[in-house]
């Protein structure tokens, strides 16, 4: 198994293709974080903490890099799944469409088993990219700001002290890696219906936004349909910025995203198992 | 029959002498005993005419449902007439209006100044004095002063915010020997704020559910409401140690 | 009787109104040399994907070397090496890359026996470019040297030689040869080119509309089928009218170069002395047993339609 792994890795990571993602959060971070820099810190102030500045003056680097470091973790709704849907799509798509199956799946090794390292790499590359977006941002982030208090707004205001970031970012990522495992694993579940990797990128991504539409919007139809959609618990991640943290809700979110996760792959694995290669 | 008139009679005529007095200081000022507004805090400030800066640590707790900080240290600049400057790696909302010691903030030359009454502050008679200021950046509408103690200063202050904002702010002092001087400056200081209800930020409008994860951490504040508390604890003031004004230009 | 390395028990696959193959029954012995022809659509690719599991069967397994394939694939497929169609590797990996991964999925293969089939086939000196870089050609002999990494004891080729130039093929039949003479290797060889299955196999199956026309030798089918003599001569209108009055041989076709004439073979000197005798001037009398001639008379009935050209080249390269 560890040999079909590492072939696996050597097919993904080889190509150029699988680097889109660095490639594209490499350059649109620096950017980010440049203008931020260059005066977008200041109209960020005023518009996140106009009505406490009637009241209070504030002291501390407010807009410091652990904030904007929290800030593109709203990239993990939309973006990264973006990229990880390159990779994921063609997983299984792109061998049915360049016909590499009829060599592959005429060996005595099974199915099932090429199935589950090519869904492990997809999880390696998956975990990786979630890992270097975070590492970049933060990084950057916290080089061009520099530390402090990390400001959240949620039910009011919510301070935590810098000390306490590290762990909570790590366990944050820890989440989000584990939330984008499920985006990767339903777009990995499309890629064995079909021979054409576009599509799956395109149902991935149409699934996460009509899911993310229903989920914030208060109607009632719409908050019924919620709890069956896996990006409602996507936000365990923000719930580790919580005082208290909501540990009961998150080990529920986990389960939950662990749950979908197994599906997609039972899922993928129970078709492709019985589908005719015909390409 | 005469020198027991005497007897009973004088302490009766002795009463009576004092009494208007007794009488006019509790029943209220005539015009002669109300105290003058503009002198009172021109007295107020006059221990702080030869206070140029200082510097002081502030620590402080704060005890907001909406607003959960830990505790902070900060160190306070001010130079005069009326500068500030923060200094702290942790964020640190400071009380506007109160949690800053200006000992020129209510200077009668910029505030309208009107004694009210004099009653009893925690067992202290105080004078009551609202103060209007003049200067509209100052977002309060008008500041209920209570004076009082000996040397004179400002025992507590009340505040209404233009946004509808309740401050109540209780000070102590204490002694501060700096050199061959003595400031009166303060100890302690407790804010209870109240924030208004149903005040949301226009801007703030959103179609959105409010436990929308989507946007959860990084909605704009909408509302600031309910009341809570804060406690400064102030020490190692330094007055007069010639602070440079870079230290207060605004950083970028 | 030598032992049967591949079996198919009633092999069908439907898809939705239209049935495949229905209900096969083929024999693969060991050492044969099977070709399995058909027309286009007949169903022989189809048959080669439900052998090598690619495509499920509606009904019926196949057997490869006494294990079956629904119950025992990894048994079943452990000692098979196939190319179906056009053989597919990873272009963006070196040739040497591509065995390394697709010949070692049951177990490692070292470089040293890549590089040595590499030059088997002749691919050594680009050993190390991607595959995407490769022609029709190179692809083609790739894949060969992929299947004999493992060192199969069956070997599947599903039309090995399509797209190929002569020499290609030349080198494809070569080696075709030259593993089931020197190594001991059975081969199921699927195709639609006659000339080249009656050049090199032993045995062969006519699959048409998915269905199963015939099974045996190549040498025994042949007998079976119509026979024919070309005869070139100077008067070749003449000769066929003379032919159509005489009625006496089921048919006769003006070709380029003579006259076809269908008849057992046995009747050639017969018929020369009929003609002769008729006044012909008779320059040759070349005899036409062919496979393609059985091919057609089985998938389009005894008449044999317009002469169509023949895929030979000079019929030097026989087995």
């Amino acid at each position: 198994m560890m040999r079909l792994v590492w072939f696996e890795l050597v097919k993904t990571f080889i190509r150029w293709r699988t680097y889109i993602g660095f490639i594209a959060f490499g350059v649109i971070v620096p950017l980010v974080v440049a203008g931020l820099k260059l005066g977008g810190q200041r109209s960020f102030e005023r518009h996140l903490l106009s009505l406490l500045q009637n009241d209070f003056v504030i002291g501390g680097n407010v807009l410091n890099g652990w904030f904007f470091g929290f800030f593109f973790m709203s990239a993990l709704w939309v973006h990264i799944p973006i990229v990880l849907t390159i990779v994921a799509g063609d997983q299984i798509a792109g061998e049915g469409n360049a016909g590499t199956f009829r060599f592959l799946l005429t060996h005595a090794v099974s199915r099932s088993r090429i199935i589950a390292a090519k869904f492990i790499v997809t999880l390696i590359y998956t975990a990786v990219m979630v890992l270097f977006t975070g590492g970049l941002t933060l990084g950057l982030s916290l080089w061009a700001f520099g530390g402090g208090d990390l400001l959240i707004i949620r039910r009011g205001i919510l301070v935590i002290p810098e000390a306490q970031l590290p762990y909570h970012f790590l366990v944050a990522y820890g989440l989000a890696t584990l939330a984008m495992f499920v985006v990767s694993s339903l777009c990995f579940f499309f890629s064995s219906l079909t021979d054409n990797s576009i599509g799956p990128i395109i149902a991935t991504m149409a699934v996460i936004i009509v899911s993310i539409i229903i989920i914030s919007l208060p109607f009632e139809l719409f908050q019924a349909i919620r709890p069956y959609l896996f990006v409602n618990y996507f936000d365990a991640w923000q719930k580790i910025f919580d005082d208290p943290i909501p540990w009961d809700v998150i080990r529920k979110n986990v389960a939950i995203l662990v749950g979908f996760m197994a599906a997609f792959f039972l899922a993928t694995m129970v078709y492709f198992s019985r589908k005719d290669i015909l390409s | 029959m005469n020198a027991l008139i005497k007897q009973r009679l004088l302490p009766v005529a002795l009463f009576l002498l004092l009494f208007p007095t007794t009488v006019s200081s509790q029943e209220g000022p005539d015009a002669k005993s109300r105290p003058d507004p503009r002198r009172v805090f021109t007295d107020l400030a006059n221990p702080y005419r030869n206070l140029k800066d200082y510097t002081v640590r502030i620590q402080t707790k704060v005890n907001m449902p909406t607003i959960r900080i830990p505790d902070f240290t900060a160190t306070l600049y001010f130079k005069k007439p009326d500068r500030f400057q923060i200094e702290t790696k942790s964020f640190a909302p400071l009380p506007r209006n109160s949690g800053l010691f200006n000992p020129f903030q209510f200077d009668p030359e910029k505030n309208r100044i009107a004694y009210q009454r004099t009653e009893s502050l925690n067992g202290v008679q105080a004078d009551l004095y609202r103060v209007e200021p003049l200067d509209s950046k100052i977002m309060v509408r008008y500041f209920t002063i209570w004076t009082g103690e000996s040397p004179a200063r400002i025992l507590q202050v009340e505040s209404l915010s233009f946004r509808g904002t309740k401050g109540i702010v209780k000070l102590s002092y204490r002694n501060v020997e700096q050199g061959s001087e003595m400031w009166l400056l303060p100890d302690k200081v407790h804010v209870h704020l109240t924030f208004p209800e149903g005040a949301p930020n226009a801007d703030a409008w959103s179609l959105t559910t409010k436990d929308n994860p989507v946007s959860g951490g990084m909605r704009q504040l909408d509302e600031v409401s309910g009341e809570g508390d804060l406690d400064l604890a102030y020490s190692d003031w330094q007055v007069n140690t010639g602070l440079d004004d870079r230290l207060f230009e605004k950083k970028k | 009787m030598s032992e049967t390395v591949l079996r198919t028990i009633d092999l069908t696959k439907r898809y939705k109104n239209r049935l495949a193959v229905d209900h096969l029954n083929i024999e693969v012995r060991r050492g044969d040399v099977f070709g399995f022809l058909g027309p286009n659509g007949a169903g022989k690719s189809t048959t080669i994907r439900l052998i090598l599991h690619l495509v499920f069967p509606t009904e019926g397994d196949v057997e490869i070397f006494g294990a079956s394939l629904k119950q025992a694939r990894h048994k079943a497929l452990g000692k098979v090496g196939a190319v179906v169609e056009n053989p597919s590797f990873y272009g963006h990996l070196s040739a040497l890359r591509n065995l390394e991964i697709l010949g070692g999925l049951q177990k490692p293969v070292t470089r040293r026996t890549i590089m040595a089939h590499l030059d088997r086939v002749g691919l050594a000196d680009r050993a190390n470019d991607p595959v995407k870089t490769y022609s029709h050609g190179m692809n083609q002999r790739l894949g060969l040297a992929l299947i004999l990494l493992n060192e199969p004891e069956l070997v599947i080729l599903d039309e090995p030689t399509t797209g190929l130039d002569p020499q290609g093929m030349k080198e494809v039949r070569e080696l075709i040869r030259e593993l089931a003479r020197e190594r001991g290797v059975t081969i199921l060889l699927s195709s639609h080119l006659l000339y080249e299955v009656e050049l090199i196999a032993t045995h062969m199956a006519i699959i048409h509309e998915g269905k199963l026309r015939v099974e045996g030798s190549v040498q025994d089918l042949l007998k079976k089928g119509q026979s024919a003599v070309l005869v070139k001569t100077d008067r070749p209108e003449e000769l066929l009218k003379y032919l159509e009055t005489d009625g006496a041989y089921r048919s006769a076709v003006i070709r380029s170069d003579g006259v076809l004439v269908e008849l057992e073979l046995e009747r050639i000197p017969e018929l020369n002395r009929r003609l002769v005798g008729a006044g012909f001037g008779v320059s040759a009398l070349v005899p036409q047993r062919t496979l393609e001639n059985y091919f057609l008379s089985l998938i389009e009935g005894r008449e044999a339609q317009e002469t169509r050209p023949m895929e030979r080249k000079g019929g030097s390269d026989k087995p």
